[in-house]
């Protein structure tokens, strides 16, 4: 049942995005061969709109990404669809769940994208030794391949646990019986609200345990590559906690019942 | 076994109380007018009873067991809104239907669909509202379930489609199944039932075999409901 919801969840969410999806790499590419053909002022201008526009579907690819799997949600799940969702010969955990892994794959379709497009507008050898040289000049030291798929996965993270965050508001939110859609927007900024403290103090607590991360803290000089380490891996397991709290914390309250309108 | 047996089930809004102390039994093989005016608990009993709606008290039990996945295998249930994405096509649906319920009659779908000369490839989005509501009757009635729940299924529909969907349910019930059916439009189902039960703020207020019913009161039971409900 869950491959059942999850196509056709995947299919309601793709709908949409596959069109930005497309319009996204469709300009880089545009926009890369109109500066590789021509070196003049208008095949330049003309190129940096296209890759302009490239760049305004990506923004909206992720925005889309949080949106749809959001909106999907909530018309399935409380809105006038939710009358044939809930009497499914389905649990509710595995609705919950069909979600999830919907946005997840979204998320990582998003992202595969965003690299696409960025490699097909400008990948060139020059410009990766750049990148390679910039990575190097500003954390002081031969900075890895590493690093960089330590900030891709934190991305990731911080995209998922926003889209748990979200659900989980809107399933709190429409446990009330009025105003449901307010509340479920004031509690989603609270627990964003709450959890950033309290990666705050996590990250005190790890500065009182490493000096290291604390000097991150109060001093504005570039960190060491080490302490970068330290807190993209300290970022990862915050991330991962607050995903699988939020998870828990929604699928609960799901599987308690519902309310629909 | 009781098909369907609420105890003392409950459902408050805040301090609103929608329904309260609700103990009915449904057996097999009988047709059921669950009647009321409007507002009087018959739309929050059915979504209570569909796990719509959390009970702030008491149970709802299919063939004795809690409402679950069995509950909803032999459940088929029919909304009083239009509750289909508009986006879909009717086989898209019709597929849909397929893939989730496996006692989903296709054909039959097919040949009711046919009987309406509905076209599979037009979006619902672009049907009539009468016509998205003749689809999921279709829907709900090609499904070989034990229990039918149709939430005014009679509701805004002109004389003729009110003939229609009648004919629809009573020829396409499963053997056996049983059918409740949620309105206030009692003289054009009256004829059909077997038991009714009269509901009113909240309470049920009258359960009883139909021809008992007639008889005790002599009088028909759209009159007994006329008396009960009087303003």
């Amino acid at each position: 049942m869950l491959k059942k919801l999850l196509k056709y969840d995947l299919k309601w969410v793709l709908k949409v995005l596959s069109i930005f999806y497309a319009l996204a790499i469709i300009f880089a590419m545009g926009g890369r061969l109109m500066l590789e053909v021509d070196n003049s002022l208008l095949f330049k201008v003309l190129g940096g709109i296209t890759l302009g526009l490239s760049a305004g579907m990506l923004i909206g690819c992720i925005i889309n990404t949080f949106l749809r799997s959001w909106t999907r949600f909530v018309k399935n799940v409380y809105k006038d669809e939710s009358y044939l969702t809930h009497t499914l010969p389905v649990l509710k955990k595995t609705i919950y769940n069909a979600k999830l892994i919907s946005a997840i794959i979204v998320t990582l379709l998003t992202g595969i994208v965003i690299i696409l497009c960025l490699f097909i507008a400008y990948y060139s050898e020059n410009n990766m030794m750049q990148l390679k040289n910039w990575l190097e000049i500003s954390l002081g030291s031969a900075a890895s391949i590493k690093i960089i798929i330590l900030t891709g996965i934190n991305l990731f993270l911080e995209v998922i646990y926003i889209i748990v965050l979200g659900y989980a508001a809107i399933i709190i939110g429409h446990k009330s019986n009025g105003r449901k859609f307010l509340k479920s927007v004031v509690y989603g900024f609270g627990m964003y609200s709450l959890t950033q403290v309290c990666s705050l103090i996590f990250l005190f607590i790890a500065g009182w345990l490493n000096s290291d991360i604390m000097k991150l803290i109060y001093s504005a000089n570039m960190p060491q590559l080490n302490v970068v380490y330290y807190v993209l891996y300290f970022s990862l397991a915050i991330y991962l906690l607050f995903i699988i709290f939020y998870y828990f914390l929604g699928k609960k309250t799901l599987e308690k019942g519902v309310n629909v309108e | 076994m009781e098909l369907l047996e609420t105890r003392n089930l409950g459902k408050m809004y805040d301090k609103f109380v929608a329904l309260k102390d609700v103990n009915i039994k449904i057996q097999p093989n009988k047709i059921v007018g669950l009647l009321g005016k409007n507002g009087s608990g018959k739309t929050t009993l059915i979504k209570l009873v569909n796990d719509l709606l959390t009970p702030s008290s008491g149970e709802v039990l299919v063939k004795g067991e809690k409402i679950g996945i069995n509950s909803k295998k032999i459940i088929s249930y029919l909304p009083e809104r239009a509750y289909l994405d508009k986006s879909w096509k009717v086989k898209d649906v019709l597929k849909f239907f397929w893939e989730f319920y496996e006692d989903f009659d296709q054909d039959k779908a097919l040949k009711l669909l046919n009987d309406l000369q509905l076209d599979e490839d037009i979006q619902i989005g672009k049907m009539s509202k009468g016509m998205q509501e003749k689809l999921q009757l279709i829907l709900v009635m090609s499904r070989r379930a034990d229990l039918y729940i149709l939430d005014e299924p009679l509701g805004g529909v002109d004389p003729a489609t009110r003939d229609y969907i009648l004919d629809t349910i009573l020829s396409n019930f499963k053997e056996g199944s049983s059918v409740i059916i949620s309105t206030h439009l009692i003289a054009d189902i009256e004829r059909v039932l077997d038991e009714v039960i009269f509901i009113d703020k909240g309470e049920i207020i009258l359960c009883e075999d139909a021809d008992k019913l007639r008889k005790k009161e002599n009088a028909s039971i759209d009159e007994v409901f006329r008396r009960k409900f009087k303003c």
